[in-house]
């Protein structure tokens, strides 16, 4: 009966069988856990490396929203030039608008042009119309000042758990958000980098931001190489040079555009400059 | 409980092919999920240049004539970084139906509108300006090495338009 056929075998297994399944069931369980160990770092490192991709996207994705949303009469309306011969009838308004830091300036019709500020090559602090209130009923419209500046590390270290600090940072920068929505139309200019900012990404090498010119069609490096390029800058070209965490150095480059339409009056016709700014004389006050 | 005969040789075999059917699909699903990701990824690259030549196009757009609708842009990126990319730009304008394609309900009116040729030339004179005034954009970026390929379009409203407002009457 043992021997007629393997199912009705009724012996059970061999010494020798048992070791051959041994030996087999280890070389499974050898590949079984080399696979294993191996999808856990490739996750690992996926996870670290997606990490890094999605810290850069949401700075970009960020910055985008408050660039595409930036704010200047200029983008609609005309700059109001006071004539030589008007000068003393405006020397009220001319005094106000040289003590304000913020707004050096008015349109036709007496709406403020903010001042864009771009001190070195990887700052940028501009006025966004893109604001948006958390809580229901907040003291905010939907203007802010922004500003986008390579920052060191101890600017932020203050607050929160330090978690990277065993590793060798020298030389990277944290790419830091300013953010102030409480009265943006404020006379005095405050100092935007005193509020807390907000660390973006880390591991920043380098990161640079040039201006659009329309009338040489490139990007330049400053605001000043731009016309009206203090007042006004319809897109912008950012640049961003980090380490990732095997020391591979990753560039970005993406073109941030403002949103609102080609204006369609010529900034350069100065024919109906002259307005009379009686009626909205408040409204520069304001 | 009186069983002593242990398991057959059939009955491990069974087990083997269990455990071997499992082990495929789970070692499959964990090719899936790296493949998923660095294809994600390639996506985004795409999508991000695609982005980037959308911008730069519409930032110094080309002078939109008939001619253009003939143009294909199939040029590699300057950027040393996007080296292996390649990108098509392709413009085309909006076709715009005629007044009769668009009113006609397939059945003869009784009486003609008396207002008929009036619709016409009114027609005629926006169809001619949307003709000027509306552009499409595209752009397709081609990765060189995968071949995988991602394309956006855009409307692109051409303010260097000469509209006629002058309808004639």
């Amino acid at each position: 009966m043992a021997s007629k056929s393997i199912l009705h075998n009724r012996s059970g297994l061999t010494l020798i069988e048992i070791l051959i399944a041994i030996t087999l069931l280890s070389f499974i369980m050898f590949g079984v856990i080399s696979v294993t160990t191996d999808s856990l770092d490739t996750k690992n490192k996926i996870v670290s490396e997606d990490r890094e991709y999605l810290d850069i996207e949401t700075a970009f994705a960020r910055m985008d929203w408050d660039f595409s949303h930036i704010y200047s009469p200029l983008a609609f309306a005309r700059r109001f030039v006071i004539q030589e011969d008007k000068q003393e009838a405006y020397a009220g308004l001319i005094e106000r608008l040289q003590m304000n830091r913020r707004f050096n300036a008015i349109d036709a019709d007496g709406r403020m042009i903010p001042v864009l500020e771009a001190n070195d090559a990887s700052t940028f602090e501009f006025f966004t119309s893109g604001n948006r209130r958390r809580q229901q009923d907040q003291k905010q419209s939907n203007f802010a000042w922004v500003r986008y500046s390579l920052g060191s590390e101890d600017e932020i270290k203050e607050d929160g758990p330090d978690e990277t600090s065993d590793d060798d940072k020298s030389g990277t920068k944290v790419l830091l958000r300013h953010y102030s929505a409480n009265n943006p139309y404020d006379n005095d200019r405050l100092d935007i980098s005193k509020i807390k900012a907000q660390a973006l990404v880390k591991d920043v090498e380098d990161m640079k931001i040039r201006f659009w010119d329309p009338v040489n069609k490139k990007f330049q490096d400053s605001l000043d190489m731009v016309q009206d390029g203090l007042a006004y800058i319809r897109a912008i070209q950012v640049e961003i040079t980090l380490k990732d965490k095997n020391g591979i150095e990753r560039k970005d480059i993406r073109i941030l555009r403002s949103l609102f339409p080609l204006k369609f009056v010529d900034p350069d016709d100065t024919s109906s400059q002259e307005v009379n700014l009686d009626n909205n004389e408040e409204e520069v006050v304001e | 409980m009186k069983n002593n005969q242990g398991f057959s040789l059939l009955e491990v075999l069974i087990a083997l092919t269990l455990f071997g059917v499992f082990a495929t699909v789970y070692l499959s699903s964990q090719g899936y999920l790296i493949g998923d990701s660095t294809v994600m990824r390639n996506e985004n690259i795409l999508r991000t240049l695609a982005e980037y030549k959308m911008n730069q196009v519409i930032l110094d757009p080309p002078e939109f004539i008939d001619s253009l609708e003939n143009r294909k842009d199939k040029k590699v990126f300057d950027e040393d970084i996007y080296k292996n990319f390649e990108y098509t730009v392709e413009y085309k304008k909006l076709n715009f139906p005629d007044l009769s394609t668009m009113t006609s309900s397939g059945q003869d009116e009784k009486q003609p509108d008396p207002n008929e040729s009036v619709k016409k030339v009114v027609f005629e004179k926006i169809k001619k300006n949307l003709d000027t005034m509306v552009w499409q954009i595209k752009v397709t970026i081609k990765d060189k090495t995968t071949d995988h390929t991602f394309s956006l379009s855009t409307w692109y409203h051409n303010t260097k338009a000469q509209v006629e407002l002058d309808i004639g009457f």
